[in-house]
C-alpha cells in the first residue's frame, strides 16, 4: 500500500517530466549496447559533419563520428560518475556528520574546521590541478569529484545529528538500553535522510555537470564517450555550421540537471510541508 | 531481592552544570542538584514537586540513569548506580524506565507504533508474539490495539502518545518506574485519564513510582511521599498529604498556595515575588530568602539544614521548621 | 568599535590561514605527484638545466619540513616559478590576466545580483501566484543550466545565426580612441556578461524570494501594513533590507564557483582572463602556472569572503551582534 502511495506522488502531473526524462538515460546507460547504432567513439561511422539525418539522428561531428552514440554512452558516464561521487561523498558525509553531532566535542570542531575550509577553497580549480598532476581517468574523476562532494553534506548531517541527538527520544532510546550506535543509526539516521537527500541529489547534479565540464576542457577521459567530450568536438566545429553538435549532447545534459534539480526542489517542499 | 535495602537510596547528591569559555575557564556555575539525600521504598509512589528551574528534572535525568552526578552516592538495591551502569547495563534499563514530559518529543517520529514498541523487547531478548504486542497496547486503554499498531507517531494525538510511551516502559516490567511531568503537555483533559491510568498501572504491577510534577495538587491526588525542592536542594520531605494540608516551609506554603487559584492554567506558575534564576543563588544564607516573606537576619547569613520536625517530615528553614518542632 | 576591530582581525586572520592551508596542499601536491617534484616546480617544458637550478634552488636534497619551508618562502617573496609557456615570471603572468577576470565577473556578478533581488522581491510578493510559479520555474532552469553550454547556445544563435556579437576575444585589433575601445570591450563583454549573470542571478533570486517571505510573514511587516504603508513601499524599503544580507553572505561564499564558471566561460569566449591561462596552462603541462592560479583564485576567494563578512557586520546591526558577539 505504502509503494503504490508513493509510486502515485512520484508520478504526479509534476513529476511527469523529471521523472521520465531520468528513465530515459537511466535506460540509455544501462542498455547502451543495445541503444546506441554505432561505437560511439569510432571515426568514419558516416560522413563528416552530417546534419541529422535518418540514419543519424543527431547527426555527426568532423571525424564521421555518430553523435547519438554518443549521447547514448555519455550517459552512462555521466551517471556512473554522478553515482558513484556522489556515494562516496555521502558516505563520508554521514560517517563524519553523525558521529561529530552526536559526539561533539574536539572531533566536531577538527571536522567542521575541515568542512569550512574545503568550502572556502576554489574546489573546481583545485581539481583540475589533481586531474593534471594525476592524470584524468573515469575512475579518477568520480574520485576526486566524490572527495570534494562531502563537505557540504557533512554539514548539513552533523547539523541535523547535533539537533537531533538533544531530542528527547535519543534519551528515551537510552533508557530502553539502547547503546551509541545503535541510536546513532537506528534513531538519528531516518530522521536525518529528509534534509540530506535532496542535497544529495543537488550534489549528483552538480557532479554532473562538472564532469561534463571537465571532460569540455579536455581532462576528461579520451577514450571514454561523454557528453563535455561531444561539446567540445563540436565547439570546433561550430564555425562550419555544427548546430546539431551542440544542440542535442548540452540538451540531454541540461534536461537531465534540471530533471536532478526539480525532483529535489520538489522533495524540499514535500518534507517541509509535512513538517508544519 | 535485597529486602534490606530501600529500592533507592541517594547520599549527598550533586550535579553541577559549568558552562566554560573556549579556554575552558568557567563562567558560570550551575547547581542543579545540591546535596540532596533521600530514599524511596518498594511499591511507594515518591513526588518530587518544584517550579522549573528548580533542578528536578536533572534529578529524573539522574534516576534514570540518563545522566551522570559529580558527587554523593546513589544507590539501586544497595548497589552503587555507576557500578551498575558499567557491569549490568541491561539489567539495570530493565529495572529503572523514564517517561518524559513531551510525547511529541520523546518518540521517534520515523518509528511506526509496532517498531517503537517492540525495540526494547528485542534489545532485551525478551522473546514475544504479536498478541503481546496487542495486550500492551489494550493494557495503556490504546484501542482498537490491531489499528494503532501499524499508525505512524503523528496519526496519534498527545494522549495517544503518551499512553504509547508508558506501554513502551511498563513492556520490561521496570522496577522504578520515572515521570518526569507526564501530563504537563497534554490538554487538561487528557490528564487525569493518564494518571488514573499510571495509577491503574501501579495497583497491577506494584513498582515504585517517582513522579516529577510542579502542581502540588496532582502531588497530593497521585503521591505517597513528596520532595519539595527549590534551586537544587529539598526544602521539605514528608507525607504528601500532610505536606498539602499543612505545609511548612515558606516555599511549600506558595505552592500550595498556588493549587488554590481558579484557573488551572496559571497553576505552579506562583506569583511574587519573581523567581530566582538557576545559578543566581545567594553565596551565603538560604536560598529562598530573596522571596520569603518571613525572612529574619539569620536567613540572610547562613543556609538551614534539612531536619526533621516530626516522624518522616524534615524541612529546611530557621524560621518556620522551629516553631512547629 | 574596539569589538569591530577585533572582529575584522579574527576574520582577516581566518582569511590568511586558509591561504596558508591552500599554500600547503600544493606543496604536497607537487610532492605526491608521480616523478620528480622539480618537474612540478619547472614545467613539463623546462630545459634538464633549468630543472637542476630548481632543484638547488628549492633545496631537494634536505629534509621534507625544510622543503617546505624554503617553499612557503619563495611564495611569500612574490616567486611562484617560472611560467616555460608564458616566458614570464608566474605570478607576472597571473597578475596581467586577473584584471580582466575582475572585470568580466563582477560585472556579471553585479548585474546577477541587481536582477536576482529585483525579480526576488517582485516574486515574494506575490508569491504561490501564477506568475511567482513560473519565474521559479525558470530560474531553477537556469541554476541547472551548465554554464558552458548556456556559452556555446549564445554564440551560436547571437555570434553565427544572427551576427549580433563577436564569437570571443576582449577587444578588435586597431581600434582607436579611449571611449571607442571602452565601447569595444563592452561590446565583447555582451555574451560572456549576459551567460554567468543569468546563472549567477538564479541562485540569488531563489535566495531572495525565501528570505522575503519569511520577512513578509513576521511581526514587523504587519505592523508596517497596519500602519497603512503602501505595499510597494513595505517591500521595497523595509523588507528588502532585511534579505539583503543573506544575499551579500552568499555573494561572497559563492565567490569561488563563481572562478569556477569563469574558467569554462573565459575559455569558450576566449576571454583573456585567469581562466582562459589556467586551460592553456594544462594544456602544456605548465605546472608552476597551474598551481600558481589555483593559489592566486584561492587568495581571491578569501579576501572576498573576508570583504563579505565585514559588510555583512557593517550593514546590519544584528548580524553584527552575532558576529562579533
Amino acid at each position: 500500500m505504502k509503494m503504490k502511495k508513493r509510486l502515485r506522488v512520484l508520478l504526479s502531473p509534476r513529476n511527469i517530466f523529471p521523472v521520465s526524462m531520468l528513465a530515459i538515460v537511466a535506460v540509455f546507460a544501462v542498455f547502451a549496447e543495445f541503444i546506441a547504432p554505432y561505437p560511439p567513439l569510432k571515426t568514419g561511422v558516416g560522413p563528416i559533419l552530417s546534419p541529422p539525418s535518418e540514419k543519424h539522428i543527431m547527426g555527426t561531428d568532423q571525424v564521421g563520428s555518430d553523435i547519438f552514440s554518443q549521447v547514448v554512452y555519455g550517459s552512462r558516464t555521466a551517471l556512473f560518475v554522478g553515482l558513484t561521487s556522489g556515494l562516496i561523498g555521502l558516505a563520508i558525509a554521514l560517517s563524519l556528520g553523525l558521529f561529530a553531532g552526536y559526539y561533539g566535542s574536539k572531533l566536531d570542531m577538527l571536522i567542521m574546521r575541515t568542512v569550512d575550509l574545503f568550502l572556502s577553497i576554489p574546489v573546481f580549480v583545485f581539481m583540475i590541478v589533481l586531474l593534471v598532476i594525476f592524470g584524468s581517468n573515469i575512475t579518477n574523476i568520480a574520485l576526486i569529484l566524490g572527495l570534494f562532494s562531502w563537505p557540504l553534506m557533512t554539514r548539513v548531517v552533523r547539523s541535523q545529528s547535533l539537533s537531533l541527538s538533544e531530542k528527547e527520544f535519543v534519551a528515551a532510546a537510552r533508557a530502553i538500553g539502547e547503546r551509541d550506535i545503535g541510536i546513532i543509526f537506528r534513531e538519528i539516521l531516518p530522521n536525518v535522510w529528509p534534509a540530506v537527500i535532496p542535497l544529495f541529489m543537488m550534489t549528483i547534479s552538480g557532479n554532473i555537470v562538472a564532469e561534463s565540464g571537465l571532460s569540455f576542457l579536455g581532462l576528461g577521459d579520451p577514450n571514454t564517450a561523454s557528453w563535455g567530450r561531444t561539446l567540445a568536438m563540436a565547439s570546433r566545429a561550430f564555425y562550419a555550421g555544427s548546430w546539431w553538435g551542440i544542440l542535442f549532447p548540452g540538451l540531454v545534459l541540461t534536461l537531465t540537471i534540471i530533471s536532478l534539480n526539480l525532483i529535489s526542489d520538489y522533495l524540499v517542499s514535500l518534507l517541509t510541508r509535512t513538517e508544519k | 531481592m535485597k529486602e534490606e535495602y530501600p529500592l533507592v537510596e541517594a547520599k549527598k547528591l550533586k550535579k553541577y552544570f559549568r558552562e566554560t569559555s573556549l579556554l575552558g575557564k568557567v563562567i558560570k556555575t550551575t547547581k542543579a542538584v545540591d546535596d540532596v539525600s533521600f530514599s524511596i521504598g518498594r511499591r511507594e509512589k515518591f513526588c518530587i514537586v518544584g517550579e522549573s528551574g528548580s533542578g528536578k528534572t536533572t534529578l529524573a535525568r539522574i534516576l534514570a540513569g540518563l545522566l551522570d552526578y559529580d558527587e554523593g552516592e546513589l544507590f539501586l538495591d544497595g548497589e552503587r548506580y555507576k557500578d551498575l551502569l558499567e557491569k549490568d547495563r541491561k539489567g539495570f534499563r530493565r529495572k529503572v524506565q523514564i517517561i518524559f514530559q513531551d510525547p511529541y518529543s520523546s518518540i521517534n517520529p520515523r518509528k511506526s507504533v509496532r517498531e517503537f514498541l517492540e525495540r526494547p523487547l528485542k534489545l532485551h531478548g525478551i522473546s514475544f508474539s504479536r498478541s503481546d504486542l496487542l495486550n500492551i497496547l489494550e493494557s495503556v486503554g490504546l484501542s482498537p490495539a490491531e489499528e494503532i499498531m501499524n499508525r505512524m507517531p503523528w496519526e496519534l494525538s498527545g494522549g495517544q502518545r503518551q499512553r504509547l510511551f508508558i506501554a513502551r516502559a511498563i513492556s520490561l516490567n521496570p522496577e522504578l518506574l520515572i515521570a518526569d511531568e507526564p501530563v504537563s503537555m497534554l490538554d487538561v483533559t487528557v490528564r487525569a485519564q493518564i494518571l488514573s491510568l499510571m495509577n491503574r498501572l501501579y495497583e497491577d504491577r506494584g513498582m515504585s513510582i517517582v513522579l516529577i510534577s510542579h502542581d502540588m495538587l496532582t502531588v497530593n491526588v497521585f503521591c505517597d511521599r513528596v520532595a519539595v525542592m527549590y534551586l537544587g536542594k529539598f526544602v521539605e520531605i514528608g507525607k504528601a498529604r500532610d505536606v498539602y494540608s499543612s505545609p511548612i516551609h515558606p516555599y511549600s506554603e506558595l505552592l500550595v498556595k498556588s493549587t488554590l487559584k481558579p484557573d488551572p492554567g496559571i497553576r505552579g506558575k506562583v506569583d511574587l515575588p519573581e523567581k530566582e534564576e538557576l545559578g543566581s543563588i545567594p553565596a551565603v544564607g538560604c536560598r529562598f530568602q530573596p522571596r520569603c516573606i518571613y525572612s529574619v537576619q539569620r536567613c540572610a547569613l547562613e543556609e538551614p539544614i534539612l531536619r526533621e520536625v516530626s516522624q518522616g517530615r524534615s524541612v529546611a528553614c530557621h524560621v518556620k521548621g522551629v516553631s512547629r518542632s | 568599535m574596539k569589538k569591530f576591530v577585533t572582529f575584522v582581525f579574527k576574520r582577516l586572520l581566518a582569511a590568511i590561514l586558509v591561504i596558508v592551508a591552500v599554500a600547503l596542499i600544493s606543496f604536497f601536491v607537487i610532492n605526491l605527484a608521480p616523478g620528480n617534484p622539480a618537474v612540478m616546480l619547472a614545467g613539463e617544458a623546462a630545459s634538464p638545466e633549468y630543472i637542476k637550478e630548481i632543484e638547488k634552488a628549492y633545496g631537494f636534497d634536505k629534509p621534507i619540513e625544510e622543503r617546505l619551508f624554503i617553499y612557503l618562502h619563495h611564495l611569500f617573496l612574490g616567486d611562484w616559478g617560472y611560467s616555460t609557456y608564458y616566458q614570464a615570471p608566474v605570478l607576472k603572468a597571473i597578475l596581467q590576466r586577473l584584471p580582466a577576470t575582475l572585470l568580466l565577473m563582477l560585472t556579471a556578478l553585479a548585474i546577477a545580483i541587481a536582477l536576482g533581488i529585483y525579480l526576488g522581491a517582485v516574486t515574494s510578493s506575490r508569491a504561490f501566484s501564477k506568475f511567482d510559479a513560473l519565474v521559479n520555474y525558470v530560474s531553477l532552469t537556469f541554476y541547472s543550466f551548465p554554464a558552458y553550454w548556456l556559452a556555446l547556445m549564445l554564440i551560436l544563435i547571437f555570434s553565427l545565426y544572427i551576427p549580433a556579437f563577436p564569437t570571443g576575444g576582449m577587444m578588435d585589433i586597431g581600434i582607436e580612441g579611449a571611449v571607442q575601445k571602452v565601447l569595444n570591450v563592452i561590446w565583447h563583454m555582451v555574451l560572456p556578461v549576459t551567460t554567468l549573470s543569468l546563472i549567477f542571478m538564479a541562485s540569488y533570486l531563489r535566495l531572495t524570494r525565501q528570505v522575503m517571505i519569511d520577512v513578509l510573514s513576521s511581526n514587523f511587516i504587519f505592523t508596517a501594513i497596519a500602519k497603512g504603508l503602501p505595499k510597494k513601499r513595505i517591500i521595497f524599503k523595509h523588507a528588502l533590507r532585511n534579505a539583503l544580507i543573506p544575499v551579500i553572505a552568499m555573494a561572497g561564499t559563492q565567490f569561488g564557483q563563481v572562478i569556477a564558471g569563469a574558467v569554462l566561460t573565459e575559455t569558450i569566449f576566449s576571454w583573456p582572463g585567469m581562466g582562459s591561462l589556467l586551460i592553456q596552462a594544462v594544456t602544456y603541462r605548465d605546472y608552476p602556472l597551474v598551481i600558481g592560479i589555483f593559489i592566486m583564485t584561492a587568495i581571491v576567494t578569501s579576501l572576498s569572503n573576508f570583504v563579505a563578512d565585514v559588510l555583512m557586520a557593517r550593514v546590519d546591526p544584528r548580524i553584527k551582534a552575532k558576529l562579533i558577539g
